[in-house]
């Protein structure tokens, strides 16, 4: 709960400014609100807002409410789900910089042993 | 325009007093007066929050550095303004194709810079060589001339992930920043 520390959660001035200007439409499975303006106040259409739940990661947006977000769809997910496909995988926030992290195989992040054609060779010490 | 029916009226109405953060801040302050932060978290805050940028565009993606710092994405909101000159710079955009003839140009761009200093490559090029990789006057990634805190992938990056980079560069620093530099 903050004045002016906008990463960890919407501050008073937002909250404040979309509770007064938008309606409520809908949550999705992380607990972030999202919010569409009464009347549009700058462009010809209405303004749709998020407050996220906990800190502002857009990457926390699944893509059917990314799109309703971003105006690709005119429903939000809540009327018009999007058609769930077999293959597809449960969506993910960008992991960089925790320890879930993606490391592809060989990287030297991974402490594990060295790819095949990485390690049949000796490298060449300095000292000796 | 469509007015919303009665019950979505009524949670709008109630939100503000329901809200626990209202309750909480005027909790705090009544109790002592005043709110507390923690060193470490107020200088991270400083930082994050006057990251001047030198511009160190190079090609196109200098462009889109320019529209992020326009008026529509506006980093100037997060406290980022681009800078003239490496010694009133925190952070260095590396925008576009790094060339072996500007690359010890731009180490002695980095070197002046003062600590505590960031660096932000932007667009393939300046992430691995990109599309010159294999030209033999382009330097295969700025990584190898000076160390990077955020890569952005694109080619161009929009200003969209300029942007994200950024916020991503200040999330970094408040997770690790340290007081000592």
């Amino acid at each position: 709960m903050s004045v002016i520390g906008w990463w960890k959660n919407a501050t008073v001035g937002t909250r404040f400014d979309v509770n007064r200007r938008a309606i409520f439409i809908g949550e999705d499975e992380w607990g972030n609100k999202f919010y569409e303006e009464k009347k549009p106040s700058q462009e010809s259409r209405k303004r749709r807002y998020i407050i996220y739940n906990g800190a502002a990661e857009p990457s926390r947006v699944s893509a059917d409410w990314h799109g309703w977000l971003h105006h690709t769809f005119d429903k939000p997910p809540t009327e018009e789900p999007l058609e769930k496909k077999s293959f597809e995988q449960p969506h993910q926030p960008n992991l960089t910089g925790t320890l879930m992290a993606y490391k592809p195989k060989g990287s030297l992040a991974r402490q594990d042993d060295r790819t095949k054609t990485a390690s049949d060779y000796e490298a060449w010490d300095p000292n000796a | 325009m469509n007015k919303m029916p009665g019950p979505n009226f009524k949670k709008e109405a109630s939100i503000a007093s329901d809200d626990p953060f209202y309750a909480g801040v005027s909790d705090e302050l009544a109790d002592k007066g005043f709110v507390v932060a923690k060193l470490d978290d107020a200088i991270t805050w400083a930082r994050t929050g006057s990251l001047m940028f030198m511009s160190f565009g190079l090609a196109c993606c200098a462009v889109e550095m320019m529209h992020a710092a326009n008026p529509r994405y506006d980093m100037e909101r997060f406290g980022m303004a681009p800078r003239g000159t490496p010694r009133q710079s925190d952070l260095m955009i590396v925008a576009g194709t790094l060339t072996n003839k500007m690359a010890p140009a731009m180490r002695k761009v980095y070197d002046q810079m003062a600590e505590p200093r960031y660096v932000i490559s932007m667009g393939s090029c300046a992430n691995g060589g990109g599309y010159y990789h294999y030209s033999y006057s382009v330097v295969r990634g700025c990584d190898r001339i000076v160390p990077v805190d955020v890569y952005v992938p694109g080619c161009p990056p929009t200003a969209e992930a300029l942007m994200y980079g950024l916020l991503q560069l200040q999330k970094k620093i408040r997770r690790e920043g340290t007081i000592d530099r």
